[in-house]
């Protein structure tokens, strides 16, 4: 009896394996992650508020993606990084959730609710944030009209009291 | 409005007699309903004689109703001090002080948008301060910065838009070219005054999309009194003798306005 339930665990055993096997394999991507050294890198301009309050360009290199969501996503990440101005215009703590491309001029970007909650409020920090982020975005990716900013997957009503976040953001009017 | 219930408002409309048609359009961003009547009535009705109300009658520009609008309030504190104390009382204790100071020495009519510490949503604010018919809206707010770097106060105007090209119909938040000429007006006189009564730095005029200014049928301004990050602003602005000043700045300058307005300085409509 021993040694047929040592047998029928081997079995089950080499089954359970051969399953994880197979189903791996299938989930396996299509197609390859993108080649680092074939792609090369890019250079996008980050616009970081000055200590004057202005913003000011900062080029950066970034990691080409194979996407414009994989390009906007690398650029709005350096931008929570920082730069020399020392002046983070989105709290460090922020994360990116989601990038989204519809297709005809608009991105939206879904931050973590660090973005507001950390935030130090004001409208002039608020409004350089917006800036900061539509102009990092619309300026280094033609054909990006409006930058939608979600959080937490919501529409939310303003960042901090002062702009209105129900719709897209215009690249004209805010870089 | 002839029958409410929560999510639901009945609205009556009663028009006429009219030459020309009416229509009920919705529009989305922003949501609205537009009640559009036509110009031209049919050529073998005559129009009726109408009196005007007196809110339709094209008033002469003067100062005689000023709403203030106190910044944040309730769940919504604004900037914090180091020192704890929220912008939400700086800003109501500065509209309280101008409220006073304007119905004392200039004898307005002043509302403000919130006299308790309760939440408003900023794109709220415009549509409370229009009940009132002002002459005059300010909203009054204390600043803030990444660093403790940046300082000193500012009068903040709706940036210029453009009429929404996709309609004939104004949308929500245009201004009339009148509103906007008087607006800059207005921010360069509050400048000026408080220019003159605080110790702290002038940041200029500064256009932006403020959103509780959006939508207000007069002129309209965003003061910031100072920044609550920087630490030189803040110990004045959680002074309650400084909020006074700032009260009696803000009031001199809506008061410096109304004098411009009376006097013509400002161009005629």
């Amino acid at each position: 009896v021993n040694r047929l339930w040592i047998a029928g665990a081997a079995a089950a055993a080499v089954l359970l394996a051969g399953l994880i096997f197979a189903l791996r394999r299938e989930n396996a991507p299509i197609v390859d992650p993108p080649d680092l050294e074939v792609r090369g890198t890019r250079t996008v301009d980050l616009f970081l508020p000055a200590p004057d309050g202005e913003l000011e360009r900062e080029p950066r290199e970034i990691v080409g993606g194979e996407h414009l969501e994989d390009d906007v996503r690398r650029a709005v990440e350096e931008l929570i990084a920082g730069g020399s101005t020392g002046i983070r215009p989105v709290p460090a703590s922020t994360r990116l959730i989601n990038v989204f491309d519809d297709g005809a001029g608009e991105i939206t970007l879904n931050f973590s609710e660090h973005i507001r909650s950390d935030h130090p409020g004001g409208s002039e920090a608020e409004i350089a944030t917006l800036r900061s982020i539509v102009s990092t975005v619309g300026v280094n990716f033609p054909g990006v009209d409006r930058v939608r900013i979600l959080i937490e997957g919501d529409v939310v009503n303003t960042l901090a009291g002062h702009t209105d976040l129900r719709g897209p953001l215009d690249v004209q009017e805010y870089r | 409005v002839a029958a409410q219930e929560p999510g639901f408002a009945e609205l009556t409309f009663r028009l006429g007699p009219l030459g020309g048609t009416v229509e009920l359009l919705a529009r989305a961003a922003p949501p609205r309903l537009l009640l559009a009547v036509s110009e031209t009535p049919p050529d073998d009705v005559p129009l009726p004689a109408f009196e005007r109300s007196p809110e339709a009658r094209v008033t002469p520009r003067a100062v005689r109703v000023v709403v203030l609008d106190p910044g944040h309030g309730g769940s919504d504190p604004g900037v914090i001090s180091a020192s704890g104390l929220p912008e939400k009382d700086i800003t109501l204790a500065v509209a309280l002080r101008a409220k006073e100071r304007l119905e004392e020495a200039q004898g307005l009519r002043v509302v403000l948008t919130r006299e308790q510490d309760t939440f408003l949503a900023p794109e709220a604010r415009a549509e409370i301060a229009n009940r009132e018919r002002p002459d005059v809206f300010v909203s009054i707010h204390c600043n803030g910065w990444f660093d403790p770097g940046l300082r000193g106060f500012s009068v903040g105007v709706p940036r210029s838009e453009e009429p929404d090209a996709a309609s004939e119909l104004p949308r929500w938040g245009t201004r009339t070219v009148r509103d906007r000429r008087d607006t800059e007006t207005l921010a360069e006189i509050l400048l000026r005054e408080m220019g003159e009564r605080l110790p702290i730095p002038d940041r200029g005029v500064r256009a932006a999309a403020y959103a509780e200014l959006e939508g207000a049928a007069a002129p309209a301004v965003h003061v910031e009194c100072g920044f609550l990050s920087n630490r030189e602003d803040a110990s004045r602005l959680v002074d309650p003798e400084f909020q006074a000043t700032l009260g009696v700045a803000i009031a001199e300058g809506v008061g410096a306005y109304r004098h411009a307005l009376a006097s013509g300085e400002v161009d005629s409509p």
